[in-house]
């Protein structure tokens, strides 16, 4: 008797189971492919700010028709472009997921602003770029965004200075 | 019992392999992207693909292709092996950059 009862339990056993698994694995998958997306997206803002940042100054228009046309490259559409006030672009790059929200990032390029109100030292720093954020549950944020760490933005600026003083000279 | 379990060790199996692939595909794009911002500084294609290897397997392949000031870095990784020598896709990346102006006509890192 004992035995038969056995049989049942174990049933339940491997049904929850394969229940938990099937969870994992259906999350593994959304996971994954909402931080693909969110890295995918976040390079195509990155190249397309900087692509659209080395036209400045030039229209608009111009600009954003190079921001697209570099953002479609990486596989990613255009999802905004403007021109700030202080000379800077703002790219906003989509990139879509079967079944959820798109992903859409934003990166800047630009001229830095000047440390000071000196107008001389701000064409000598070197293109500034942020990352944005993105709107859902925050799986892609462990990556990271903007300048990679080996590359600072005063090592940077600094050896752009200097290359400038040396071409100009 | 006897067909359940190896159904559920196998769909585990695709779970892990499914996170590392799609960590796999998060480094790719990072390291395309890295490699490819360096190309658009106007980095040798030499010192591109070191950048873009630095963050990836020794496996992985990168590829550095120009056309017009268009700069694209393909990086190529073998997908990760799930079991008994049975392996996922491969990971293939392209990141797409277009070369920044230089300065007085050479490299401005001279």
């Amino acid at each position: 008797m004992s035995q038969r009862g056995d049989d049942g339990s174990a049933t339940v056993w491997v049904l929850t189971a394969a229940f938990l698994l099937s969870a994992v694995a259906v999350g593994a998958l959304w996971a994954g492919g909402v931080t693909a997306a969110h890295s995918k997206a976040a390079t195509a803002a990155d190249l397309a700010a900087l692509a659209a940042a080395v036209k400045l100054p030039a229209s608009v228009a111009s600009v954003c028709t190079e921001a697209r046309r570099v953002a479609e490259r990486n596989e990613a559409e255009l999802a905004g472009c403007r021109v700030e006030a202080d000379g800077s672009v703002v790219v906003l790059a989509r990139v879509r997921v079967p079944l959820l929200p798109p992903v859409v990032v934003a990166a800047r390029a630009g001229h830095a602003p000047a440390p000071s109100d000196s107008s001389t030292s701000s064409s000598r720093t070197a293109p500034s770029l942020s990352s944005g954020s993105l709107p859902l549950p925050h799986l892609g944020d462990w990556t990271q965004d903007g300048h990679p760490s080996e590359q600072p933005q005063s090592a940077m600026a600094s050896r752009v200075a200097r290359s400038q003083a040396r071409a100009l000279a | 019992m006897a067909v359940v379990l190896p159904v559920l060790l196998v769909v585990l199996g695709v779970a892990l392999a499914t996170l590392g692939h799609g960590t796999t595909v998060v480094r790719a794009t990072d390291a395309a992207r890295a490699a490819a911002r360096a190309a658009a500084r106007g980095d040798s294609d030499e010192t591109v693909r070191a950048v873009a290897a630095r963050e990836l397997p020794a496996e992985a392949q990168v590829v550095v292709a120009h056309s017009g000031a268009d700069i694209s870095v393909t990086v190529v990784v073998p997908g990760p092996q799930v079991l008994l020598g049975l392996r996922l896709p491969q990971v293939r990346v392209r990141a797409v950059s277009v070369a920044e102006p230089t300065v007085g006509g050479g490299s401005p890192w001279g």
